[in-house]
């Protein structure tokens, strides 16, 4: 991190209650030798720029152009994304595939679990109340929220992550990609996507 | 517990707000303390997962709906921290007076952690086998007709409210996992089987649901009874 140079001695006036809080505790933790500041430093660097939508859309890239991949990747998850160096915490990790008749969607409804190493911390609307009590009881109003008309025929899948798997949604590849290397295929593999709030679309 | 953190279904919050572009972190004490808290969790051992679960779960209502969702991690960790005698309020105090003199602020009334209340009749947690044998076999075969329990533990579980009393499926058996309950309450690990369970939205939600639509959710073997009409009727 670029503010690793004994930033929480800078006597900067604190911002917030919270960011005052959060730096009295920081420094208690340091008196008594239980963290350092390096190690909180390293820690941000990693949720900030290891971890994010990047790793899943390789993973999901892969799965388009590779059907051997994709298939270990539904049969095992975590050993899959292993092989393109992506390795996950403790978790369990399921791929789940949508097709032109099933939409998986995720949710966590009792906190925020999340497939970190995949799509980074989650965003802010994936935490909120509002996501998490909805999307369960009326998930078609919801992906209407973020664009997503479906049809009657659709099923939708809801998965309420609560224990130790996290899950992983594999979009539909967009039709008139086959030009696309996996490189670009990657690029285009939102994270709502692998939420499965909303499909892959070529950019126009 | 029947908290407010157990939201699926709930109406009333209104639609989804997002935001473009939005930064990892919004400021940078919410990247620091989650430094922390994950510090204080995985190289400490001050605390673990589900524990750190429960201490949000009993936040005051009126604060967790209020706040955003770093306020609530903050007030967590520093409840926790000071619970386990890592410091106290008057520490803290102290050192935030000498980080910064001139601060001062007014304390929220309702930025607190409950304690757990008290009942003549409810269970702190699910009936369990804490016996149970480590790899035990599962009692339930992918297929299975299975029951949630009709439960209102008032501590941690992983069974949310929308789920509990309903009639699901066996997909398939995850893994043996350690029982969040138990590690909470009684601090054991019990290893459980835990199930993919699929359930109809209309079991969950009515009428109103397409017929189509499912739910899937992970659950222990001890959140689950046998289901189906013959068991209705023993």
């Amino acid at each position: 991190m670029s503010n690793s140079k004994g930033h929480h001695h800078h006597h900067k006036l604190p911002d917030s209650f919270e960011e005052l809080r959060t730096m009295a505790i920081e420094s208690i933790l340091i008196e008594k030798g239980l963290i350092s500041a390096e190690e909180v430093d390293e820690l941000i660097h990693h949720f900030v720029s290891d971890i994010g939508p990047m790793n899943g859309a390789k993973v999901v890239a892969r799965a388009w152009v590779d059907p051997e991949f994709k298939q270990r990747l539904l049969h095992d998850g975590k050993r899959a994304v292993a092989e393109l160096g992506l390795e996950m915490a403790s978790e369990e990790l399921v791929v789940i595939e949508n097709t032109s008749n099933i939409q998986n969607v995720v949710v966590c409804t009792l906190c925020s679990c999340y497939p970190w190493t995949l799509l980074g911390l989650p965003p802010t609307w994936y935490k909120s109340t509002a996501y998490r009590s909805r999307v369960v009881v009326d998930p078609r109003s919801v992906l209407r929220e973020f664009g997503l008309e479906l049809d009657d025929t659709v099923e939708i899948r809801v998965w309420d992550s609560n224990a130790d798997t996290r899950y992983l949604v594999l979009p539909e590849r967009p039709r008139a990609t086959e030009h696309m290397n996996e490189d670009e295929l990657a690029s285009i593999v939102t994270r709502d996507a692998m939420i499965g709030v909303s499909k892959v679309e070529i950019p126009s | 517990m029947n908290g407010i953190h157990d939201v699926g279904g709930m109406d009333g919050f209104g639609p989804i707000q997002r935001e473009d572009n939005e930064p990892v972190f919004h400021a940078p004490w919410e990247g620091r303390m989650r430094a922390i808290h994950t510090l204080v969790r995985r190289k400490c051992h001050i605390y673990n997962t589900d524990e750190s679960r429960y201490y949000v779960e009993r936040i005051d209502p009126v604060y967790y709906l209020s706040s955003t969702y770093y306020q609530n991690w903050l007030l967590r960790m520093e409840t926790l921290l000071m619970e386990r005698g890592v410091f106290s309020e008057g520490e803290l105090q102290e050192k935030m007076d000498q980080l910064c003199p001139s601060f001062g602020y007014q304390p929220d009334l309702h930025r607190r952690v409950m304690p757990p209340t008290p009942s003549t009749q409810r269970k702190f947690v699910i009936e369990t086998k804490t016996d149970a044998e480590p790899q035990s076999e599962p009692k339930f075969l992918p297929g299975t007709l299975v029951k949630t329990k009709k439960v209102s533990p008032l501590g941690h579980t992983r069974l949310p409210r929308y789920v509990r009393g309903k009639q699901g499926v066996i997909e398939k058996m995850n893994g043996h996992f350690i029982l969040p309950d138990i590690r909470v309450h009684q601090g054991i690990d019990v290893y459980q089987p835990v199930y993919l369970v699929c359930f109809e939205a209309k079991e969950l939600w009515g009428e109103d649901a397409y017929s189509k639509d499912k739910l899937y959710i992970e659950l222990w073997e001890d959140y689950l009874d046998l289901g189906g009409v013959q068991n209705e009727q023993q």
